[in-house]
């Protein structure tokens, strides 16, 4: 399974959705179920599926999938798309 | 009293408000409060609700109901449709405040204008007359998921002295800055206001959270001073490798609301002390308008996990079976006596003419013990009772039920309509079978059950079963 695929598991999982709402726009507080408690389980699973520590800018920043893919290129985590 | 607002100084700034990016001063809070008092005042008390969310309307439009002289019941603006229409339904408002103009939201009602920013309210075309007590000042949920419609009264004087207790014992100067990082509609949140607005300080306005992006950009641009938080907001700080963020205005932080591990207490107050922050750990009830106790900073590092001392106006005692128990280390319910203490629950609408039923006394139904240096410390509930569809489930019974059909070691956990059970045991079918045995006993539905097995239970230093660990086990599926 590519990243990709990996990190709509991981936003599918934290946040309750079905993978295919798992889209680039999904947003932050745009969709309500993406809450303050969801998006640290999210967090949490982030880093342990890539195994990596992230900084508080970043988390704070993760505010849509698109912008979570971008960031996570910061920690060598690609994406094909 | 706070909500008058009559010791302020006027041009002093009471509220900075996010979204609309504006200051306002106590004059100007007082000078509208004021005008829209008037466009509710009627000569008979009536109910409002507000629909909360952090912002200065919001705030403005609850101060007025308050000093309009109605009792308000405040609400989440963002209540589950089916508990918002029972609320509703029960206890039939006169007045209504909602962040969003609802075109067909509320069809008995009319809508009044006010002279500020499309400002408006819901008045009920035709009201009923019910009375309510002249005491009644504020209504809140105790939980806000359980779908019950009870309700705690407050009165003027429950609120208020709260409210001085809690600036006393935190020592709220008028240059303190504290943001809302809680919903006002939970007592926590409110008995920030309430006691900032006593202190005459300021309070920042705003609807992100801590892991929002802005918010922290805010927090260093209004020189915040001061920060409050849940369990769960704590944990997202430390998350959030809170020792590495730079708040120079950081002054003092609260937490309340539940109980906050040692090792994150241990890891606040690290912080707390290397960078001068006063760091209070609290313990309130709804019930208590809300603070009853609070460790005083300077005693946290050898309190980690102490509720600590009543809140100044306030006693607390232990009692079992009716009888004070006197004496250190001895376990019983903890009393609380204090002049916030509520009046009493309210079911229906009837009971809104109800004065007092508590004379100052609240068995909060924790159970505690009392260190040689009079702390506080909570072991346990009373009756750890949770309801599913309406029914009484005391999760002890289970347990124990469990336990001797089973043979091994078993926690049962509830929360919001599910009964979660954990069973020490390798082999999954005990799972299969605890959770046999339960709907064969109370006839519960599948849906609302969840059965796991645990190598290993954690316990408490105590030797009790450490249930809020377990509860996190389930809550991170490492179950």
């Amino acid at each position: 399974m590519d990243n990709s695929q990996q990190l709509k598991e991981a936003f599918s999982k934290s946040l309750e959705l079905d993978i295919k709402d798992i889209t680039d726009d999904l947003a932050y507080s745009v969709n309500k179920q993406w809450d303050s408690i969801r998006h640290m389980n999210l967090v949490a699973e982030i880093e342990d599926l890539f195994d990596i520590m992230m900084d508080t800018e970043d988390i704070i920043d993760m505010s849509s999938f698109a912008k979570t893919k971008e960031i996570l290129g910061k920690y060598d985590v690609k994406f094909d798309t | 009293m706070f909500w008058q607002l009559d010791n302020i100084v006027e041009s002093d700034p009471v509220i900075y408000d996010d979204t609309e990016q504006r200051k306002f001063t106590y004059g100007e809070l007082k000078k509208l409060g004021c005008s829209f008092s008037k466009s509710v005042e009627s000569l008979q008390k009536q109910l409002a609700f507000v629909y909360c969310e952090n912002s200065f309307r919001c705030i403005l439009a609850y101060l007025s109901l308050l000093r309009a002289g109605h009792a308000v019941f405040l609400t989440d603006s963002e209540i589950d449709p089916v508990l918002g229409k029972k609320l509703l339904q029960t206890y039939r408002p006169d007045f209504i405040w909602h962040p969003h103009s609802k075109e067909d939201g509320f069809p008995e009602f009319e809508k009044i204008s006010l002279e500020y920013e499309n400002h408006i309210f819901y008045r009920k075309k035709r009201n009923e007359r019910s009375p309510i007590h002249p005491d009644l000042a504020i209504l809140l949920s105790t939980s806000g998921t359980t779908g019950s419609p009870k309700l705690v009264r407050l009165s003027y004087q429950n609120i208020q002295s709260n409210a001085q207790s809690i600036v006393s014992y935190l020592k709220i100067a008028k240059e303190e800055k504290a943001i809302t990082t809680l919903p006002l509609h939970y007592s926590f949140g409110l008995s920030i206001l309430h006691s900032y607005l006593a202190a005459g300080a300021q309070i920042i306005c705003t609807k992100k959270s801590v892991v929002e992006k802005g918010f922290w950009p805010l927090f260093k641009e209004q020189s915040c001073t001061s920060l409050s938080g849940v369990p769960y907001t704590y944990q997202i700080l430390k998350r959030l490798r809170f020792h590495r963020m730079n708040l120079p205005s950081l002054k003092n932080m609260t937490q309340a609301g539940g109980r906050l591990d040692p090792e994150d207490i241990q890891y606040f107050l690290e912080i707390a002390q290397s960078k001068n922050i006063q760091f209070f750990v609290m313990y309130g009830q709804t019930e208590a308008a809300p603070r009853i106790s609070y460790v005083p900073d300077n005693r946290l590092q050898e309190k980690i996990g102490s509720i600590g001392i009543p809140v100044p106006n306030g006693t607390m005692k232990l009692v079992q079976q009716g009888i004070e128990i006197f004496g250190s280390d001895k376990e019983g319910e903890l009393v609380f006596q204090g002049a916030n203490v509520m009046m009493g629950y309210a079911q229906e609408k009837a009971d809104l003419s109800k004065g007092d039923e508590q004379n100052g006394i609240l068995h909060t139904g924790d159970l505690a013990i009392r260190d040689k240096d009079s702390f506080y410390w909570i072991t346990g509930r009373l009756k750890r009772i949770i309801k599913i569809y309406g029914l009484r489930i005391n999760l002890d019974e289970i347990e124990q039920m469990l336990e001797s059909k089973l043979g091994k070691p078993v926690a049962c956990l509830g929360k919001d309509d599910i009964l979660s059970i954990v069973i020490e045991s390798n082999e999954t079918q005990t799972a299969q079978q605890a959770l046999q045995h339960v709907i064969e006993l109370y006839h519960l539905h599948r849906s609302v059950l969840y059965a796991y097995c645990d190598s290993t239970l954690p316990f408490t230093p105590s030797g009790k079963k450490n249930y809020q660990e377990i509860q996190s086990r389930i809550v991170n599926g490492l179950l």
